[in-house]
């Protein structure tokens, strides 16, 4: 049952958290087995090893991002005094709600976050075979058709009967671990209220910009957000109600907002150091896939290793996995006689800190040379010929040369296979200016917000560090 | 409005036109004329001292406000030679005038008005309201310290007069304190301790005005019957209840202007009839007294006011018929014949509902009863609009300004719940809060509604039970 009083927590960046009455739901799920595990799962990932500071978890992150949620909440129900029905505004249990959904939202992550999906699981993993292994039934089956693997995890150890979790929030409210797995997806009978968890301006990105912020230490990531709070409010967008920011006091704050989610990438996310650990990681990830069996005798291998396989996992083997772990077995791949030597010499660059190091050449010249399609194989050969002289294996070069191309957009951008009415796929995923009659812009249809849409690209290779130069020097050529 | 005195001597280039009969420039066009005779005056020394010592910049300000502000030569000419006048006894503040000249178009009494208003300090004068009547002159004004628009009174007509109209007026303040449908008053001095009264500037209705549908109407109607009931409740009339004298503030109906408010007994005394031809009551148009029930000349004003904006006209008045002001006495007269005509063998003509239904049409015509005794009082009015418009009025009209009213409610619950797969996982207690909801919306709108708002019911209850 929900504590009755108030449990007050300090955070870093939040200052003191209170949480009253029903939010207390949020101090009881934070106990369970499923949330713990996000303290071993650092929010990133491999973030520290440039910024030292950067050893937060996905944990705080979560509480940070579900006490928001509830300033969010009552900041609406303020604002919607007057214009909904007093029972069409957010009540107590529905704060509460979007509390536990804020808490949840990186529940189903694994190891390294992102960077485990992009590299182990794919783009292309068997959704179907995931879902029915995790018992996820029809109800939620078909909001997850698209949906990555972490948030089809999610909502496996929201349903799992044997979980804690689960029935802490059955004791609860009957029915509400599928209620709150459902408010993930962006359903939720208040329909303007799942925006809050899912958006260009939403829970999740306010408590990480802010967090990874004062965790690095950099300074770009400075926005109001007392101010960018007190302007969210509901308004109508095709006739539905939706939340977003007043439009007569909010550009400002979110221009600022946007343009430190875009700096943070340029900066932090994206450093260049940063993403050549993660290539690191990426290489030893895709030799585990290549080697069957290489870390099935390992202890604590088992999980890493059917997931490694693309086999689906079940929830208690999900609880396996985490950043505590994965490092442990890089320990023991690294210092266990016998192991396959391209892992043995990764595993122990990464323990060593002795990084691969970025390509010094320009995006542009990157992308002309290395994204020519007809000629990508003999482009390649002609750079693993500069890199062989210094494998441990120089039959197994591609491990040491490592593309990264990645990209991110001021606003959500509808996939081009979607198919989906622009203005219902706009009413899921934008994040809207509202005038004084309650109109909803979206923000890249507002003129001044859209002026500023920007998108960053990175395109760089990565290698071994005695030759950088070299590859530079033949793609120059 | 007075008119003004005219020049007291031939002035060089002002010619009086005796036939229009006006003053017109010698010169063309007017900016020109203006800028040409005041340096002519300057020159001449024959101006006070404010325009010997005025600056070459002001006088091309003045100037232009007469071109920018439109002005013909007639009024244009009328209001130099005004200024002209007041310059040799009086400092003249030439930068508000200016102001002024460019705020009244074509109206050299309103900026003349406005230069004699003499504010309190820390008020600027804007300009003269069209509320102004015979009793008071109102301005929209500034008030420095917080640069807040605000309205401003002043008080005309002999001393004695004016000592009363305050008193009267002054009922407003301890009024408006506790109602929320009643302006707030506040009386202030100027230098010569005259006292003027401030409220804060609400924007008011016009005779145009139309409600935005059922809701709306049925809004101003219990907003002016709640704030009636109350000055009733007091033994005051207010007497002067039309579109102008009610100013909308956040979204709720507040009545304005209590200058002819007083006692009932005094409105009984008074041989007079006051307060605006549109909405005066047929007692009093065909009386001029307000006979032993003063009380019911309220009822009726509400009444004409609501039957304007859902009928497009006054009782007794078509659309197009413009009412002559006071001032113009002859025209006024021959139109308040007019009327008692219209009152006394075309009523039916007159008092006949072509677009409003029932149950605005009955609660109206209720109001326009022909004889005083006939018409409800306020406290009955108010509580059949309770009984008769539940769904449309706001809950907090009166307690906290925000609730909505039922049909509204029930439309945003059809919406809502009707468009969405996930109300069957609501929270227990939610599902109560909401069948709660429905089940006193039913109470609400259980009398006269239309058969769809009875399908919403029914649909909203069906998907809550299941």
């Amino acid at each position: 049952m929900p504590r009755g009083n108030v449990v007050r927590i300090q955070d870093p960046v939040h200052g003191l958290m209170e949480f009253r009455g029903l939010e207390g739901i949020v101090v009881d799920v934070l106990e369970t087995p499923e949330i713990q595990r996000l303290k071993r799962i650092r929010q990133l990932a491999v973030g520290h090893y440039v910024f030292p500071g950067a050893e937060h978890s996905r944990f705080v992150h979560s509480l940070g991002a579900a006490w928001l949620a509830i300033q969010f909440c009552r900041q609406l129900r303020y604002a919607t005094r007057g214009y909904l029905t007093d029972v069409l505004r957010p009540s107590e249990i529905a704060i509460a709600d979007l509390a536990v959904a804020a808490l949840c939202h990186d529940l189903g992550h694994g190891p390294l976050s992102h960077a485990w999906e992009r590299v182990v699981i794919g783009d292309h993993f068997d959704r179907g075979a995931l879902c029915t292994t995790l018992g996820i039934t029809d109800d939620l089956r078909h909001l997850l058709s698209d949906a990555p693997w972490h948030e089809i995890t999610t909502a496996g150890l929201l349903l799992w009967k044997d979980g804690t979790l689960h029935q802490l929030l059955e004791d609860y409210d009957q029915g509400s671990s599928m209620r709150i797995a459902r408010l993930l997806r962006g359903r939720y009978w208040l329909e303007y209220l799942p925006s809050l968890l899912s958006r260009e301006v939403d829970v999740d990105r306010v408590d990480y910009i802010r967090r990874d912020t004062h965790q690095t230490g950099v300074a770009y990531g400075r926005f109001d957000l007392a101010w960018l709070i007190s302007t969210c409010t509901v308004g109508e967008f095709d006739g539905r109600w939706v939340t977003g920011f007043d439009s007569r006091k909010a550009p400002r704050v979110i221009e600022q907002f946007l343009a430190a989610r875009i700096a943070l990438y340029d900066t932090v996310y994206c450093h260049r150091t940063v993403r050549a650990v993660e290539a690191m990681f990426k290489s030893l990830l895709k030799r585990l896939k290549d080697v069957p069996g290489a870390i099935d005798a390992l202890p604590g291998g088992g999980a890493f290793a059917k997931s490694i396989r693309g086999e689906p996992l079940s929830q208690t083997e999900i609880l396996q996995l985490d950043d505590y772990a994965l490092f442990n077995l890089i320990h023991q791949i690294a210092n266990t006689p016998g192991t396959d030597p391209i892992l043995e010499d990764l595993a122990k660059r990464i323990l060593g800190r002795d990084l691969f190091k970025m390509v010094p050449i320009s995006p542009k010249m990157i992308e002309g040379y290395v994204w020519q399609e007809e000629a990508q194989e003999a482009v390649y050969e002609k750079l693993y010929r500069v890199i062989r002289p210094y494998c441990p294996s120089p039959a197994h070069v591609k491990y040491y040369l490592v593309h990264d191309d990645y990209s991110v957009t001021y606003f959500n951008e509808k996939p081009k296979k979607n198919t989906e009415d622009e203005g219902e796929w706009m009413r899921r995923h934008s994040s809207f200016l509202i005038d004084e009659s309650r109109k909803a812009t979206a923000f890249q249809k507002d003129e001044e917000l859209s002026a500023r849409k920007k998108r960053l690209d990175i395109k760089r290779l990565f290698t071994l560090d005695s030759c950088s130069e070299a590859v530079a020097k033949v793609i120059q050529d | 409005m007075g008119n003004l005195s005219p020049l007291s001597t031939e002035q060089p280039g002002l010619t009086f036109d005796s036939e229009t009969p006006r003053w017109v420039f010698d010169f063309f066009p007017i900016g020109d004329s203006v800028r040409n005779l005041l340096k002519r005056y300057i020159e001449s020394g024959m101006l006070g001292d404010r325009f010997g010592r005025m600056q070459e910049s002001e006088l091309e300000a003045l100037a232009l406000s007469f071109s920018d502000g439109k002005w013909s030569d007639g009024p244009a000419a009328t209001l130099i030679g005004h200024l002209i006048e007041t310059s040799k006894h009086t400092e003249i503040d030439l930068q508000a005038v200016t102001r002024w000249i460019l705020l009244h178009h074509d109206d050299p009494d309103a900026v003349s008005i406005c230069m004699a208003a003499d504010p309190p300090s820390q008020i600027d004068i804007v300009r003269l309201l069209p509320r102004t009547g015979s009793q008071k002159l109102v301005f929209e004004a500034r008030w420095r310290p917080a640069q807040r628009r605000v309205a401003l009174k002043r008080l005309t007509g002999p001393l004695l007069d004016a000592e009363r109209v305050l008193e009267r007026e002054s009922h407003s303040s301890p009024l408006s304190i506790r109602h929320p449908n009643i302006i707030e008053t506040y009386s202030v001095t100027n230098k010569k301790n005259e006292t003027f009264l401030v409220e804060e500037w609400l924007d008011a209705l016009s005779d145009d005005w139309n409600p935005s549908g059922n809701q709306e109407a049925a809004n101003l109607l219990y907003s002016l019957a709640r704030a009636v009931e109350y000055v009733h409740q007091l033994g005051l009339v207010h007497g002067d209840i039309k579109p102008d004298n009610i100013g909308k503030k956040e979204g709720r109906f507040v009545l304005l202007d209590f200058g002819i408010c007083r006692s009932a007994e005094k409105f009984a005394a008074d041989i007079t009839a006051t307060g605006s031809l549109r909405t005066r009551a047929p007692e009093l148009l065909m009386n001029d007294e307000y006979g032993r029930n003063p009380k019911a000349t309220d009822i009726w004003a509400i009444g004409a006011t609501l039957f304007n904006s859902l009928e497009g006209r006054f009782p007794f008045i078509t659309r197009e018929e413009p009412v002559p002001r006071i001032s113009h006495l002859p025209e006024r007269e021959e139109f308040e014949r007019k009327l008692k005509e219209r009152v006394s063998n075309e009523w039916s003509e007159w008092v006949r509902f072509d677009s409003t239904v029932d149950p605005f049409k009955s609660l109206i015509s209720s109001c326009l009863e022909r004889s005083p005794d006939m018409r409800p009082d306020a406290s009955t009015l108010r509580q059949t609009i309770e009984r008769d418009l539940p769904a449309y009025i706001e809950e907090g009209t009166v307690e906290r300004g925000t609730s909505l009213a039922p049909v509204a409610e029930l439309e945003q619950l059809s919406k809502l719940l009707s468009l969405n797969d996930d109300v069957y996982l609501i929270a227990k207690d939610d599902l109560g809060r909401l069948k709660a909801r429905v089940l006193l919306l039913k109470e609400r709108l259980a009398s006269g509604q239309d058969p769809r708002v009875t399908d919403k019911l029914q649909s909203l209850g069906a998907l809550l039970d299941a």
